[in-house]
């Protein structure tokens, strides 16, 4: 009822693939690409990928293109493949198309496929060269997320009002629909979880089908009479569906899967000079959730076992904030670091242990060999367990307190 | 024979630094554009606008298009002052918008010859430019 097919999109796509193509014949469109390969080493715990023996599943590649059809009209589409662990896969999908009308500066619209504003690093959150360090705070840019705050098919209204010579205030508002093969966030966060914990183990996905099935929000940024210095707020309401099915011991498991984020926010001021880049986030979640199933039994001797119905109405109350710094040494090095502080549940932050929060120092190094080219080090000191999947580790009880991340990555762009 | 080193050592130091801050304190860009364009003036704040792209016109509502140096004294003095953002920076924001779709690369070049005749050749272009440099081809803009 709620799934709907994937034909809006393809006609999006097939649309744009023709206006290029048009705009190609005239010689206007630019191309830009992406390659980036990174390798991600820990010491006691698998993080976002099998990381504890060092994996190098961990890469993206982007290409788009763009055209000025008019002084107000631009239209582009951005392909991307990305990996990270069991999300992308390295399967080239829409990240972006749309068209953008700017009738003035104060007002634009764009409409297509548009990435979600969304605190001040989600629209450029797979563009590697674009930042210093190579994992985003995960505290306020959850991978987990990923795909449902990503982008949306729909409409977004922006524009930049001016107050007075030396500030302004940027807005973005959108509304649309979220059509995701596969989301790591109800699979990998809710679902393998209770999977291991009644079945001592995570289930192999024999299908999985999601929709955000309206996503709504906006941004607004202040740049202030400071110069580089501006604060800003965002905040998405959205309404996840999903079905599925795995294997399950003795069955199958085909459960029903809802959520509604409401609401999303974060909060964020940024300073920057010419040399330095420092910017603090605020985030907090509101997310509701329902999961219903039946383990249907199939192979059993006559007569099977009774199907057994499973309810959850779980709720996730997560929370978290970033402080980092960067600095522009010269045209070819630049030193960065951040603290990340994250909370499950943000309600029991001050409780006594570990698994209940994660802490992370991060210190980076990027190189930027030529003008296409940059190598980045990075190194995390993780205090906690609070955002380690406990199905990624399995029959380890993350009884280890500190732990440490290594991570590399170089990307070529042109 | 050490004291003569240390001697030679500073004054070699002194004279790097004075070659570096004369490279900086001489470096006097102008702002520049395609003829066709009607404005002769602009503000600081609407070419820090224009440069960021968070204003896509001139003053009297024509399209603009940035054109840029890649790098030198004429880039640093020019976005420091207006973008306040150094080169480097300038084009990390620029490749923002490009892969979020939100806007398209100036385009840059790496002598002030072939800035000029971009912008000689593109209606609504601007660019900047030692002052020093000749520039018939196209007009110069003040900055208030």
């Amino acid at each position: 009822m709620y799934l709907r097919s994937n034909r809006k999109l393809t006609a999006l796509l097939v649309l744009f693939t023709i206006m290029v193509a048009n705009l190609a014949m005239a010689g206007a469109p630019v191309v830009h690409g992406i390659i980036s390969q990174g390798y991600l080493k820990s010491t006691e715990y698998n993080y976002l990928i099998p990381s504890k023996e060092g994996s190098f599943a961990f890469n993206e590649a982007m290409i788009n293109v763009s055209a000025t059809v008019s002084d107000n009209l631009r239209v582009g589409a951005q392909m991307i493949a990305r990996n990270l662990g069991s999300d992308g896969n390295e399967d080239f999908v829409l990240d972006w198309a749309y068209g953008d009308y700017r009738f003035r500066d104060e007002f634009g619209l764009r409409v297509g496929k548009v990435k979600t504003p969304h605190g001040l690093y989600n629209q450029t959150r797979d563009v590697d060269m674009v930042r210093n360090s190579i994992l985003l705070p995960q505290a306020v840019y959850t991978e987990l997320m990923r795909d449902v705050m990503n982008g949306f098919e729909g409409i977004s209204a922006y524009g930049t009002i001016s107050i007075g010579e030396s500030s302004s205030l940027e807005y973005d508002a959108f509304i649309g629909t979220v059509d995701v093969e596969r989301t790591q966030f109800p699979v990998d966060l809710l679902l393998q979880p209770t999977f291991a914990s009644m079945w001592g183990t995570a289930l192999p996905m024999a299908g999985w089908r999601a929709e955000v099935e309206k996503i709504y929000g906006g941004a607004l940024r202040y740049n202030t009479p400071l110069d580089g210095f501006r604060v800003g707020a965002s905040a998405f309401d959205a309404k996840m569906y999903a079905t599925g099915s795995f294997v399950a011991p003795l069955g199958f498991f085909n459960p029903e899967f809802k959520m509604h984020a409401s609401p999303w926010y974060v909060l964020s001021a940024e300073y920057s000079t010419d040399r330095l880049v420092a910017s603090f986030e605020y985030t907090r979640a509101f997310v509701d959730m329902e999961l219903n199933g039946v383990l249907v039994p199939t192979g059993m001797p006559d007569p099977a076992p009774p199907a057994v119905v499973m309810d959850f109405a779980p709720e996730d109350r997560r929370g978290g904030y970033y402080g980092q710094a960067t600095w522009q040494f010269n045209d070819w090095f630049q030193l960065g670091s951040y603290y990340s502080m994250y909370y499950p549940d943000y309600d029991t932050r001050d409780a006594e242990g570990f698994s209940h929060m994660m802490r992370d120092l991060a210190l980076t190094v990027r190189f930027d060999i030529t003008d296409y080219w940059l190598i980045k080090l990075e190194g995390h000191a993780m205090n906690g367990t609070g955002d380690v999947r406990t199905h990624m580790n399995p029959g380890s009880a993350l009884a280890e307190e500190n732990w440490t991340l290594f991570g590399a990555k170089s990307t070529f762009y042109f | 024979m050490k004291n003569l080193n240390i001697r030679l050592l500073v004054r070699t130091v002194l004279a790097c630094a004075l070659v570096l801050w004369a490279g900086t304190a001489l470096a006097a860009p102008i702002l520049i554009a395609h003829k066709d364009v009607s404005v002769d003036a602009v503000s600081a704040g609407d070419l820090n606008k224009i440069l960021l792209g968070k204003s896509a016109n001139w003053p009297d509502g024509s399209r603009v298009v940035i054109s840029m140096l890649k790098g030198g004294p004429i880039a640093d003095e020019f976005l420091k002052t207006y973008a306040k953002k150094s080169p480097k920076q300038f084009g990390t924001f620029w490749k923002k918008a490009v892969f979020s779709g939100t806007g398209d690369m100036p385009a840059a070049f790496d002598t002030e010859a072939d800035l000029i005749v971009f912008v000689s050749r593109t209606p609504g272009a601007m660019g900047f430019i030692d002052e020093a440099t000749a520039h018939e081809d196209v007009k110069a803009i003040s900055i208030n």
